[in-house]
């Protein structure tokens, strides 16, 4: 820009304006303290100069003085309204507060003054990928990629813009420009590869899948992941019917990795033979014996078959991990159990495979007996057999059996971790929440090493209402604070189950506050989820992990419907609506209900009290730097259904989500109900 | 159980496993900072419905290598108590070894393990031939040490060239072989 141009107010004397340079240098190194220095110099003279005081409002922003600094920005801004520096700046602001709609405003704005400045341009890209603007991306990354064609970034950001609008064809082509652009295509070279699976990728997504197949193939050489080639291949040839070559593709594909079910899946299909279970026997017979090792050659014909073969194949599969001693036996049959004819064979299979290692003579389901040492059992086989069977009873609703099966176990070894981790729940799910979690103690004590067992054990404290307990046995695994606690870490390592099971844990001991400060905290680590993006949108393009990338952009959309947020999210709004349905006022009444003045007296005596003590004593609740560490303000909300809103609604933008969540509509009939009485009481007030 | 390389969504999966088992923990970011960098290098092994997350391996290359050699580092493995002794660890192990090794050249995979955790250290040593290089005092954070260990990978041999032309021969016979009677039963051979 030459001097002409500039208005009359931004100019500054050729020594102010290097400084003022100088300032923009210092920003980027992030030295902040000599950079601000440079501006009082620059302000001294020209107070009212309004790029200067944007850029010392910014950097005050980030040394933490950020209510002086916004200020500052607004300031600058209003002196210089046609400055693409102070809007780049109130972008930038934005962009650090994560409010990512009013930074894309600014930055278009910016763009207004400096159509060409690559570096807005960049900016606002990373807003538009944030916010799936992709239309608008589109628009960023062709200018970007027209002024600075010789960077292989730009290629692929403007591809993906293309892929994500699915305009296939044009993706495919700014890719292919770029290929051209190389003299000589890299060899080895990871990011190079990965390019050309994105766009392999991308013609396959097109619906062209012939063509995808000659580009995976014409560029096999080149491709570093041979894992992705190969898969690729497969799906591409399934697709096609080419199936003698998919199916020599998935038993290539078997051979890296046995334990895939895709690849197993795969092979059916392209046997042609997934509807024709004798021929699907057969193939995993042959299976199983090359792929000895393989769990899945073994368990994916207990799905598919019945009568006496799923007889068969059931017993040689329990009885295989049985002997082996795999705690796991229950867990890999419980998809099983849906199917109730299933169950009965598998139990009276486990009962015959246990009399074969008892002396069955004495006692219903030959529990009451040792092993038979004869045989050619050992005793272990019998206590996974019994310990099995204690399993699969808890699952079916017997209780008391399972109770007895699980009992023996312990009997026969009682310093075994499992059995007592099963007999708690087994009396969990009886509803016996207190010897339960006494249960899973002994078996924590039974291995201190193993956090699994403390992870466990601690969950069933909270599930039998222990609170401190259950914060000292966590606190044996995490980075704790000046008294010992890991609470703190806990929140910082983003250990969801324990906030969630916490949360619900002080809702049920009527510890609303520190219930909700939970459930928010949960609320937090998804949202940094959703935030935690931001960087990737740069990253990944120079990075060339674009599958990844695009992988991570779909998640992303889908994140605020995963169980892990909807669990806490739904605790919180019920407890919002409950503050809001019976407001503290009449909390308090219903507590002094029926009572004298007496005895009214006493009980607000004895509540001070209490809560003396529990401010006194909470440490096992208390975070450090917390100045609401009870949640008292969340308690005492007067705004609970807009709170519960923020909860709500990344649920209801989300793509994905259940009927069955109808929050939703009970905030939403709350709010008018409160508008109504808010509009009538208005109108009582004038008449 | 299903075993395979691990996605963006299996993360969450992978950060409560970690959390659930092992007492070193990471914060969500530095898990996309694994998997969007080196999406190649990590494994998960999930339970039988396919959506809970059972055992994880989350590996990387290292950065700055101090011996300029390239080569792989796993950050963290795990697998659920409950689903311990099916041989999970190894085979996400060995699937992470051959894709560090495919995708990014590494010559050489490092690890530290702590000195009291003998399953691991069977694991990596006999099951895996890892090498221990060296002891690292107070390596944990509460002070324990650590074996430093590393397996060299210039080895691994090549499960694609085992492949033969024909080694699918012994499936399309059994499915072929069959012969059905009338009534739809198997007419054994």
């Amino acid at each position: 820009m030459s001097t002409a141009a500039i208005p009359k107010a931004r100019y500054l004397p050729p020594k102010e304006a290097g400084s003022f340079r100088q300032i923009l240098q210092l920003y980027e190194t992030r030295q902040y303290k000599k950079a601000l220095k440079v501006a009082d110099t620059i302000l001294k003279k020209f107070p009212d100069h309004g790029e200067t005081l944007a850029m010392k409002g910014l950097i005050l922003c980030f040394s933490e003085k950020k209510e002086e600094g916004h200020e500052l920005i607004k300031k600058g801004l209003r002196n210089d309204l046609t400055s693409f520096i102070c809007w780049h700046v109130y972008g930038l602001f934005y962009r650090s507060e994560r409010n990512f709609e009013e930074a894309a405003k600014c930055y278009v704005h910016a763009l207004k003054y400096a159509p060409d400045n690559t570096n807005i341009l960049r900016d606002l890209a990373l807003l538009q990928c944030q916010m799936r603007n992709w239309e608008g991306l589109i628009t960023s990354r062709k200018s970007i990629l027209s002024q600075r064609p010789n960077v292989r970034q730009h290629w692929t950001g403007l591809a993906l813009g293309y892929h994500m609008v699915k305009n296939y064809e044009l993706a495919e082509n700014i890719l292919s420009k770029y290929e051209e652009t190389l003299k000589e295509p890299p060899k080895e070279d990871y990011e190079h590869s990965e390019l050309l699976l994105y766009k392999s990728m991308i013609i396959f997504e097109s619906g062209n899948v012939s063509r995808a197949l000659e580009y995976l193939e014409s560029i096999a050489d080149q491709v570093t992941d041979k894992l992705s080639l190969m898969e690729y291949r497969a799906k591409y040839l399934l697709d096609l019917e080419r199936l003698p070559e998919a199916v020599k593709a998935y038993t290539k594909l078997l051979r890296r990795n046995p334990d895939n079910k895709e690849y197993f899946l795969g092979l059916e299909k392209a046997l042609g033979i997934k509807d024709d279970v004798e021929k699907k026997k057969a193939l995993y017979q042959a299976l199983a014996k090359q792929y000895k090792y393989s769990d899945l050659a073994k368990s994916i014909p207990l799905s598919f078959l019945s009568g006496e073969d799923f007889r068969e194949a059931v017993r040689s599969y329990i009885v295989g991990l049985l002997s082996r001693g795999v705690p796991s036996a229950f867990v890999n049959l419980k998809p099983l159990y849906a199917d109730e004819a299933k169950v009965k064979v598998i139990e009276e299979v486990a009962l015959e495979f246990l009399k074969t290692l008892t002396h069955a003579t004495n006692g219903t389901n030959g529990i009451d007996s040792g092993p038979d040492m004869d045989g050619d059992s050992t005793p272990t086989t019998y206590l996974w057999t019994i310990y099995y069977l204690a399993q699969h009873y808890s699952k079916i609703g017997e209780a008391d059996l399972a109770l007895e099966y699980i009992t023996k176990a312990i009997e026969h070894t009682p310093t075994l971790v499992e059995v007592h981790m099963v007999r708690a729940k087994i009396l969990k799910r009886k509803g016996d929440l207190v010897a339960a979690s006494e249960s899973m103690t002994t078996a924590r004590e039974l291995d201190l090493q193993d956090r699994f067992v403390n992870t466990k054990a601690a969950k069933y404290l909270m599930r039998a209402g222990k609170t401190d307990e259950a914060v000292n046995v966590v606190s044996l695994f995490t980075k704790n604070d000046a008294h010992g606690k890991g609470v703190a870490d806990l929140h910082e390592m983003q250990a969801i189950w324990f906030l969630t099971e916490q949360g619900e844990m002080f809702n049920r001991l009527g510890k609303i506050g520190l219930a909700l400060k939970r459930f928010e905290a949960v609320k937090k680590i998804f949202d940094d989820r959703w935030g935690d993006q931001f960087d990737y949108h740069q990253y990944c393009v120079r990075r060339g992990t674009m599958r990844a990338y695009v992988d991570l952009v779909q998640w992303e959309e889908t994140l605020y419907s995963e169980h892990e947020y909807t669990r806490a999210a739904f605790d919180a709004i019920q407890t919002y609506i409950s503050l809001y349905d019976t407001p503290k006022s009449a909390r308090v009444a219903a507590e002094f209900e029926g009572l004298t003045e007496e005895e009214r007296k006493k009980a607000i005596k004895k509540a001070k009290r209490e809560r003396a003590k529990l401010n006194k004593k909470s440490e096992t609740e208390k975070i450090a730097n917390d100045d609401d560490p009870f949640g008292k303000s969340l308690e005492n909300t007067t705004t609970p259904l807009e709170m519960a809103e923020q909860f709500w609604k990344p649920i209801a933008d989300s793509p994905v989500k259940d009927p069955s969540w109808t929050w939703g509509e009970e905030i939403g009939k709350r709010k008018e109900h409160s508008a109504a009485r808010v509009e009538s009481e208005t109108i009582d007030n004038t008449a | 159980m299903d075993i395979r390389q691990a996605t963006i969504a299996d993360l969450p999966g992978m950060q409560n496993a970690n959390l659930t088992n092992l007492p070193e923990n990471y914060i969500f970011r530095y898990y996309l900072y694994h998997a969007l960098t080196w999406p190649q290098a990590s494994f998960v092994a999930t339970d039988a419905s396919g959506r809970k997350i059972v055992g994880y391996v989350l590996a990387k290359m290292e950065e700055e290598p101090a011996d300029g050699v390239q080569h792989g580092h796993v950050t963290s493995l795990s697998v659920m108590r409950t689903y311990r002794r099916m041989g999970i660890a190894a085979k996400l192990m060995v699937l992470s070894l051959r894709g560090l090794a495919e995708s990014y050249g590494a010559k050489y995979v490092s690890l530290h393990v702590r000195k009291s955790n003998r399953a691991a250290l069977h694991l990596y040593r006999d099951t895996l031939q890892f090498e221990v290089v060296e002891v690292e005092k107070a390596y944990y954070g509460d002070g324990e040490d650590a074996y430093a260990m590393k397996k060299d990978l210039s080895l691994l041999e090549d499960v694609d060239l085992q492949v033969e032309e024909g080694d699918d021969a012994y499936l399309i016979e059994a499915v072929e072989n069959l012969k059905l009677s009338d009534d739809g039963h198997i007419i054994k051979n």
